[in-house]
C-alpha cells in the first residue's frame, strides 16, 4: 500500500470511529460524514475499498468499502474504464471466496447487492465465465454456497418483476439478460438439483444419526427460496426432469422445509398457461396425496403448525380449483381424488375461520362443475354439517372460553376485526348453501328440519332450560340456515309444489315437516330466546302454509298470543329487551306471513281483528307495538273489496289518531317553537323533569305521527272496486285509477303537519337553541348508536351514558321530521291528493322547504330522499312550472352552498382544529352521504325537460355538480362527472347555458386536473372537457378562453390544437388530444414499485384472489379510507 | 440493572422522507442539547433520555435521512443498532407501502432487533391508512402505535415499548414523564384510541336514524 492510500484508509477508519462512536459530538459526526460522503465521490475511491476489503477487519469499515464500490456501479459503471471494472469484478469473486462464516450478514448480503447490480450490467456480454465461477466458488464451504444461492435467487427479482431498480435498466439490456438466462437455466437447475439432493442426503443421515446440523437446513431452505424465484416463470420441461414437483411433496413431510417446499408448490400450482397445460402440473400432487395426509399429521408447535395449514390449504385449494377449471368429460378423476376430497372436507370444517374460508373456493368450484363422482351427494350433506356450524356466531378473539378464538387470537387483532371478517364468510357459506338447495334441494330442505327436529326435541324435553348465549347463537344459526334453505327452494321450478302433499314424491319431506310445526306448536317457553326461535321459525314455512292453508290457523294461535310476550321476573335490563325483541318478533312475523299468504289469510282477518282489538282494549301492548300492529291491520284492510269499505276501517282505526292530532293541546304544542318547548318541557333540567304532563305530550306526539305515517305509507289503493266514491278520474292532464281511501284525511291532516315542520326547523334557530336546557342539549347531536360504528366503536344499549330522556327526545324529533316528511312524500304519490290543493306551492314553501338556512346536512339528505324524490317524480307537467319555480332555485341554491362550503372546509382544514374531531368525522360522512343521495336525485330530476328550460334552476344544479367534482371523494367526483356529461347532451344549445357549460363546468374540470388528487378520475375529466369542448368551442369563447388562461397554452397551440381536432374525428384520438395539450398539469401516474407475488397477498384476501372475484374492487371502493378522500 | 445505572441504547429511526421522523425526535427536550439536525447528510443523532423503574435509559436516536438522495451512508448507519422505530405517515399510503422496505433494509443490518412500527400524523383529520389496514407489524411482531409529533399523541409508547424488549420483557413504566414541548395541536386521546377499533364496516351504517325503540 502506498503511502496516500493507507493515509486515507486510516482517515476513513478514524472518520468512521467518529462517526460510530457512543462520545463524539455531533459536530465530529457531521465533519466525519461530510468526509466518507467526499470520498465516496472521489474518481479513485474504489481503489481505498479494494485495500480496505482485502486487509481490514473492522465490518464498520468493511462495509463502508463495499459502500463505495455500490455507488460506483450504481452511478459511474458505464463511466469507469474496462480495466477498473475487471479489477473490480475480480476483487469482488475473491471477496466471495474468502468471506468466512462468521462473516456478518449485512456484509454478505451487501456483496450479494453488489454482484447483483453488476451483473445486472454486464452480464453475460461482458462476464462470460461469471456462472461457472459461481459455481466454483460454491463448492469452497457453506457460506460460499449460500452467497451464490442468495445471488441467484436475487436476480430474477431485479429482471423480471421489475423493481424499482430495474428502471434503470434499458429495455435491450433487459432482454440481453433474459435471454442470459433463460441459456443458463438447465445449468442453472442441475447445479440446484444436485446441490438440494447432496444437502437432503446430509439431512437424512444426520437425522437417523441424531445429529443437529442447524447450517445445513439453513441452506436447504435458501434453495428453496432461490428456487422460488425461478418456479413461476421457467419452462416447465425443466421442473419436471428435475422432479422438483415430486420433492417438493415430499418435502412436506419434513418439518423445518414445509414451509418453504408448501410455498414452491403454491407458485408451481400457480403458473400461467392454457387449462390443459395447467392440469399437466396436478398429477404428482395428486398421486403422493398420502403425503399431505402426513403432512398434515406432523406437527412442531401450535403456531407454527397453524401457518403451515393455511398455507397446505392455499396449495391444496389452487390444486382442486385448477383441476376443476379444466374439468371436462374427457379428464379423468385424478387418482386418490376421494382423499383429496377427504382432506380438503377436514381443511373445511377446521375450528379457525379463516384456515376454512381458504378452502372455500375449491368447494365452491366443486358444486358448480358437473363433476362424475357417485358420492357428491354423500359430500353435500358433509359440507351442510359443516356450514351449519360455522352459522353460530361464536370464534371471537376476545373471549378465550372456545377453541375457535385460539385461532381467531393469532389472525385478527381486535373483536371487530374478527367479526367484519365473519359476516363476509358468512355470506359466502349463504352462497354454497343456495348452490346445493337449488342443486338437491330435498336433501337440503331434509338436513336441516332434522336438525331442528333434533333441537325442538331437546327443548321440549328441557322445557325450564335458560338458554346460554351460546345455545341461543346456536338456534338462530338454525332457523338461519332454514330460511336460506326455504327461500331458495321458493324460486325453484319445483316451489310451488315442493309441500304439496299429493305430488311431493318424497313422502318424508311432509312427515318431518310436520313433525316439526307440531313440535314448534307444542313449546311453550317463558325463554324469550327459545319463543324467539320458534317464531323465526315458523315464519319462514310461508311456502308451507300457502300450500296446506289448514295450518293457518294454528299459526295464528300459536303467535297471536306471543305478542303480549310476557316478562320474566327479573327486572335486569338486557331480559327486558329480550322480551321487547320477542314481542316485537311476533308481530313482524305476522305482518310477513300475511304480506307473503295474501288472500288466503282473508277468511282469518276478522280473527286477528278482534285479537288486536281486545288487545287494545286490555292496554297489554305499549305505543310502539300499537303502531306495528296498524301495519298488520292495513295489511288487511288493504285487501278489503270496496273503498266504502276501507273507508270505514281508516275512519274507526285513523280517526281517534286525528282527534288527538287535532287536540287544542296538539295544536297548540306544535304552534311555533317556543310552544314546543315549553309544552314538551324542553326548557327545563332533564334530571327534575319528571312531569307525567310533559312525558304524557311527548308520547302522545311521538305515536301520533308514527301511526299517521304507517297510514300514509302502507295503505293501498282498492283495486276491484266497484263503488261509486271511487272512479278514475283526470287531474291536472293526468287520469289517475281512483281516490285513495286515505286521502280523505289530508285536510285534517296537512294544516297541523306544516305548522310542525315549521316549527321543527326553526328549533334549530340559534335563538331557539339557546332555550334548550342545557342538559338536554346532546338532542341536537346524533346518537352513539349511529355515530359509535362510525367511529369503530363498539355499541351497545347498556352502556350508554345519557339519560333515557335525552335519548327519547332525540328519538321523538327524528321520528315526528322524518314520518312528516314521508308523509308529505308519499302524498305525492297518492293519486292528486296533494297536487289537487291549489296553493301546495306556498304549503310546502312554508312547510319542509323553510327555515332551511338552519337545518343540518342531514336534514337535507332527507328533504331529498322523502321529499324531493317524489315531488320530481310525480308532479304533473302542467304544475311543474308552478311548483318547481318557486320552490327548486332557492333548494338548489342551498344545497350547491352547503356542499362548496362543506368540501372547502375539507381543503383547507388542515392541522387546525375548529371543533371536536368527533363530529368531524360523523359531519364528513354526512356531507358525503348528501352529495351522494342529490347526486342521485338530480339523475331523476333530468328525466324530467322542464328542469333544463329554466336557468334559475339549472344553474344552482350545475354549481352544485361543479362543487361535487372539486370534492374530495372519488364516488362523488365520479358520479358528478357523469351527470355533467348527461346535462352537456341534454342541452339544447341555448346560449343562457353556454357560459354555465363551456365556462363555469369546464373551469373546474380544469381546476382538479391541476389539484390532481384523484388520478383515477382523470379518464373521466378528460371525456368531460372533450364533450364541453367539441360542442361548444365552435359556437362561443368559453372553452378557448379557460384554455388560455393557462401558463402553457398560448393562442398559436390552441389554434393547431383546434385543427387538430377537426382532423381527429374520434373520440378515442380526441381524448388523446386533450391529454397532450393539458399533459403538464395531469401529471405522470406513479408505477408500482414491486410486483407482488401470491405469497405476498394477505390470507385474508387470498380466497377472493383464486376465486377471482371483483370483492377485493368492491371492497375497496367500500373501504373506509376512501370515505373522506 | 441498579436504579441509578444508566443505559445507553442505540436507536434506529427509518422511514420515507417526510414521515416526520425528526420532528417526533425534537418533541423531546432533554435540556441537554441543541438541535443539531443535518439536512443533507444522511443523519442526526439526538440522545433521548427516559426516567423508568429501572433506571435512566438514554436512546441513541439516529434519525436518519429518508430521501434517497440525502442517504449517505444509507445501511451503513444501521451497524450497531440495537433497536428502531419504523415511521411512516397515516395520510400517505406510500409512505405505509414503503415500510416492508425499511424492514427488510434493517434486518439485513441489524438482525433480531427490537423494532416498533409508528404512524405519525395521527392528528390529521384526513387520513388515508386505517388501523385497520395496520398490519405489518403483526406478520413480524412488532409492536405498533398510532403517534402524533405535534401533538405529543403516545411520544413515549415506541421507546417504552423498547426498553420493555431490550431489558427482557420486563414491565417497564415511566417514573418521570419526558419534557416536551407544548403540543401544537390539542388531541383528545379517547378520540385516538377510536382510530383503534375503526373497521371497514361503517360506511354502510345508515344515516340518519330510524330507531323506533321504547315509544
Amino acid at each position: 500500500m502506498n503511502n496516500e492510500l493507507s493515509l486515507v484508509v486510516n482517515q476513513i477508519e478514524q472518520a468512521l470511529s467518529l462517526l460510530h462512536g457512543t462520545t463524539s459530538t455531533n459536530q465530529q459526526r457531521e465533519e466525519s460524514q461530510k468526509f466518507l460522503e467526499e470520498v465516496k465521490n472521489r474518481p479513485n475511491a474504489h481503489s481505498y475499498a479494494i485495500v480496505i476489503i482485502s486487509s481490514s477487519n473492522n465490518n464498520i469499515v468493511k462495509h463502508y468499502a463495499l459502500h463505495i464500490i455500490e455507488t460506483l456501479v450504481k452511478t459511474r459503471w458505464y463511466e469507469a474504464t474496462d480495466q477498473e471494472r475487471e479489477i473490480i469484478k475480480k476483487e469482488i469473486l475473491e471477496m466471495m471466496s474468502r468471506i468466512s462464516a462468521q462473516e456478518q450478514k449485512f456484509i454478505k448480503e451487501k456483496l450479494v447487492t453488489i454482484i447483483v447490480e453488476v451483473i445486472k450490467r454486464d452480464w453475460p456480454q461482458r462476464w462470460m465465465n461469471l456462472l461457472s465461477s459461481l459455481i466454483e466458488i460454491s463448492a469452497i464451504s457453506d457460506t460460499q454456497t449460500e452467497l451464490v444461492l442468495l445471488t441467484f435467487g436475487q436476480l430474477p427479482h431485479d429482471i423480471i418483476e421489475g423493481s424499482a431498480t430495474t428502471n434503470v435498466l434499458s429495455d435491450q439490456r433487459r432482454k440481453d439478460l433474459m435471454a442470459g438466462i433463460n441459456q443458463a437455466v438447465s445449468s442453472l437447475f442441475e447445479f440446484f438439483f444436485k446441490l438440494l439432493e447432496s444437502r437432503y442426503t446430509l439431512y437424512k443421515q444426520n437425522e437417523q444419526q441424531k445429529i443437529k446440523n442447524p447450517q445445513n437446513v439453513h441452506l436447504i431452505n435458501v434453495l428453496l427460496n432461490t428456487l422460488g424465484s425461478y418456479i413461476e416463470w421457467i419452462p416447465s420441461k425443466v421442473i419436471f426432469d428435475h422432479k422438483l414437483d415430486h420433492i417438493f411433496c415430499q418435502l412436506l413431510l419434513d418439518t423445518p422445509f414445509r414451509m418453504g417446499s408448501c410455498e414452491n408448490l403454491i407458485l408451481f400450482l400457480n403458473r400461467k398457461g392454457r387449462p390443459d397445460e395447467r392440469i399437466e402440473l396436478l398429477n404428482t400432487p395428486f398421486n403422493l396425496m398420502e403425503i399431505f395426509f402426513n403432512a398434515i399429521k406432523n406437527s412442531s408447535n401450535f403456531d407454527d403448525d397453524y401457518s403451515f395449514h393455511k398455507r397446505i390449504t392455499q396449495a391444496l385449494t389452487l390444486l382442486g380449483t385448477v383441476h376443476l377449471n379444466a374439468y371436462d368429460s374427457k379428464h379423468k378423476i385424478p387418482t386418490n381424488y376421494s382423499g383429496y376430497l377427504q382432506l380438503m372436507m377436514q381443511m373445511f370444517g377446521h375450528p379457525s375461520i379463516l384456515l376454512s374460508s381458504l378452502a372455500f373456493p375449491f368447494w365452491l368450484a366443486l358444486l358448480k362443475v358437473d363433476l362424475e363422482v357417485s358420492y357428491k351427494e354423500e359430500l353435500v350433506k358433509q359440507i351442510l354439517e359443516i356450514i351449519l356450524s360455522k352459522f353460530v356466531r361464536i370464534g371471537d378473539p376476545e373471549k378465550s372460553d372456545n377453541e375457535k378464538s385460539k385461532f381467531s387470537q393469532i389472525d385478527f387483532a381486535t373483536s371487530k376485526e374478527w367479526s367484519s371478517f365473519y359476516g363476509g364468510v358468512r355470506n359466502r357459506y349463504h352462497e354454497i348453501v343456495k348452490i346445493i338447495t337449488t342443486q338437491y334441494h330435498d336433501t337440503a330442505y331434509l338436513f336441516i328440519i332434522n336438525k331442528i327436529i333434533e333441537i325442538l326435541e331437546s327443548l321440549k324435553s328441557n322445557i325450564n332450560l335458560a338458554l346460554s348465549h351460546e345455545q341461543a347463537l346456536i338456534l338462530e344459526s338454525h332457523s338461519h340456515f332454514l330460511e336460506n334453505v326455504l327461500s331458495t327452494i321458493k324460486d325453484l321450478p319445483c316451489g310451488p309444489t315442493f309441500f304439496n302433499k299429493s305430488l311431493q314424491t318424497n313422502q318424508v319431506v311432509t312427515q318431518q315437516t310436520e313433525k316439526a310445526l307440531q313440535l314448534l306448536f307444542e313449546i311453550n317457553s317463558l325463554e324469550p330466546n327459545v319463543t324467539a326461535f320458534q317464531i323465526d321459525t315458523l315464519q319462514v314455512f310461508t311456502l308451507y302454509y300457502q300450500t296446506n292453508p289448514d295450518t293457518i290457523k294454528f299459526i295464528l294461535n300459536k303467535i297471536i298470543v306471543l305478542i303480549p310476550f310476557p316478562g320474566l321476573d327479573s327486572p335486569s335490563k338486557s331480559i327486558q329487551n329480550s322480551v321487547l325483541h320477542t314481542r316485537r318478533k311476533a308481530i313482524s312475523s305476522l305482518i310477513s306471513i300475511s304480506i307473503a299468504l295474501g288472500d288466503l289469510m282473508n277468511p282469518y282477518s276478522q280473527t286477528i281483528y278482534q285479537s288486536i282489538m281486545e288487545l287494545f282494549q286490555k292496554d297489554a301492548v305499549n305505543n310502539t307495538e300499537k303502531v306495528m300492529l296498524f301495519h298488520l291491520l292495513i295489511v288487511f284492510s288493504n285487501s278489503l273489496p270496496t273503498y266504502q269499505q276501507v273507508l270505514a276501517f281508516n275512519k274507526e282505526i285513523l280517526g281517534p289518531i286525528i282527534e288527538l292530532w287535532l287536540s287544542p293541546d296538539m295544536v297548540a304544542t306544535i304552534q311555533t317553537p317556543d310552544s314546543f318547548i315549553q309544552n314538551l318541557g324542553l326548557n327545563l333540567p332533564d334530571d327534575g323533569n319528571t312531569d307525567q304532563i310533559f312525558i304524557n305530550r311527548r308520547k302522545t306526539l311521538y305515536f301520533v305521527i308514527a301511526a299517521i305515517q304507517m297510514f300514509w305509507k302502507k295503505c293501498t289503493i282498492p283495486t276491484n272496486s266497484s263503488d261509486e266514491n271511487f272512479a278514475p278520474f283526470i287531474s291536472n292532464g293526468i287520469s289517475y285509477y281512483g281516490k285513495w281511501p286515505v286521502s280523505s284525511f289530508i285536510k285534517e291532516v296537512l294544516p297541523g303537519l306544516v305548522t310542525l315542520i315549521r316549527t321543527i326547523h326553526r328549533l334549530w334557530d340559534p335563538v331557539y337553541k339557546a332555550k334548550i336546557h342545557p342538559s338536554l342539549s346532546a338532542i341536537y347531536s346524533l346518537d352513539d348508536a349511529i355515530t359509535n360504528p362510525l367511529l369503530g366503536l363498539d355499541y351497545s344499549k347498556d352502556l350508554k351514558s345519557e339519560s333515557q330522556n335525552v335519548t327519547y327526545v332525540r328519538n321523538l324529533l327524528d321520528t315526528i321530521r322524518d314520518g312528516s316528511y314521508e308523509i308529505i312524500g308519499f302524498g305525492f304519490t297518492h293519486s292528486d291528493e296533494l297536487y289537487g290543493i291549489k296553493e301546495i306551492a306556498n304549503i310546502l314553501y312554508d312547510s319542509v322547504f323553510s327555515y332551511l338556512e338552519f337545518v343540518e346536512n342531514r336534514h337535507l339528505k332527507l328533504i331529498i330522499k322523502h321529499v324531493l324524490a317524489y315531488l320530481i317524480k310525480t308532479c304533473p307537467s302542467k304544475l311543474q312550472s308552478q311548483i318547481f319555480d318557486p320552490i327548486l332555485p332557492l333548494v338548489f341554491s342551498i344545497f350547491f352552498n352547503r356542499i362548496k362550503e362543506g368540501w372547502e372546509i375539507i381543503a383547507t382544514r388542515s392541522q387546525k382544529i375548529e371543533k371536536d374531531e368527533k363530529t368531524e368525522i360523523i359531519d364528513d360522512k354526512i356531507l358525503r352521504d348528501f352529495c351522494l343521495d342529490f347526486l342521485s336525485f338530480a339523475q331523476i330530476a333530468f328525466a324530467q325537460p322542464y328542469i333544463l328550460t329554466n336557468p334559475d334552476i339549472t344553474t344552482p344544479l350545475a354549481y352544485s355538480f361543479t362543487s361535487c367534482i372539486s370534492a374530495a371523494d372519488f364516488s362523488i367526483i365520479k358520479k358528478a362527472i357523469a351527470l355533467c356529461c348527461q346535462l352537456v347532451e341534454l342541452e339544447k344549445s341555448d346560449p343562457r347555458f353556454f357560459k354555465l357549460i363551456a365556462s363555469e363546468i369546464f373551469g373546474s374540470c380544469i381546476k382538479v386536473l391541476i389539484l390532481n388528487k384523484t388520478q383515477e378520475i382523470t379518464p373521466d375529466i378528460i371525456a368531460l372537457l372533450r364533450l364541453i369542448y367539441i360542442k361548444y368551442y365552435q359556437i362561443s369563447n368559453f372553452p378557448q378562453e379557460v384554455l388560455l388562461q393557462l401558463p402553457n397554452i398560448t393562442p398559436q397551440i390552441l389554434q393547431s390544437f383546434n385543427q387538430e381536432l377537426v382532423e381527429n374525428k374520434t373520440e378515442k384520438a380526441q381524448k388523446a388530444l386533450f391529454r397532450k395539450l393539458l399533459n403538464d398539469i395531469i401529471g405522470i401516474n406513479s408505477t408500482k414499485l414491486k410486483k407482488e407475488t401470491i405469497h405476498d397477498l394477505p390470507e385474508k384476501l387470498y380466497i377472493q384472489k383464486v376465486s377471482s372475484s371483483s370483492w377485493i374492487e368492491n371492497n375497496n371502493q367500500k373501504d373506509l379510507s376512501d370515505l373522506f378522500n | 440493572m441498579a436504579e441509578s445505572e444508566q443505559v445507553q441504547v442505540k436507536l434506529v429511526l427509518v422511514g420515507d422522507g417526510g414521515v416526520g421522523k425528526t420532528t417526533f425526535v425534537k418533541r423531546h427536550l432533554n435540556g441537554e442539547f441543541e438541535s443539531r439536525y443535518i439536512p443533507t447528510l444522511g443523519v442526526s443523532v439526538q440522545p433521548l433520555s427516559f426516567y423508568t423503574n429501572f433506571g435512566k435509559i438514554v436512546f441513541n436516536v439516529w434519525d436518519t435521512a429518508g430521501q434517497e438522495k440525502f442517504g449517505g451512508l444509507r445501511d451503513g448507519y444501521y451497524i450497531q443498532g440495537q433497536c428502531a422505530i419504523i415511521m411512516f405517515d397515516v395520510t400517505s399510503r406510500m409512505s405505509y407501502k414503503h415500510v416492508p422496505n425499511w424492514y427488510s433494509d434493517l434486518e439485513r443490518v441489524c438482525e433480531n432487533i427490537p423494532i416498533v412500527l409508528c404512524g405519525n400524523k395521527v392528528d390529521i383529520k384526513d387520513r388515508k391508512v386505517k388501523p385497520s389496514q395496520i398490519n405489518f407489524h403483526r406478520r413480524y411482531n412488532l409492536s405498533y402505535y398510532d403517534v402524533s409529533a405535534k401533538s405529543n399523541y403516545n411520544f413515549e409508547k415506541p421507546f417504552i415499548w423498547l426498553a420493555s424488549k431490550l431489558l427482557g420483557n420486563k414491565s417497564v413504566h415511566l417514573v418521570q414523564q419526558p419534557t416536551l414541548k407544548p403540543a401544537e395541536v390539542p388531541l383528545d386521546a379517547g378520540l385516538m384510541q377510536q382510530y383503534e377499533t375503526e373497521v371497514q364496516t361503517a360506511a354502510a351504517v345508515p344515516l340518519p336514524p330510524d330507531d323506533n325503540e321504547d315509544l
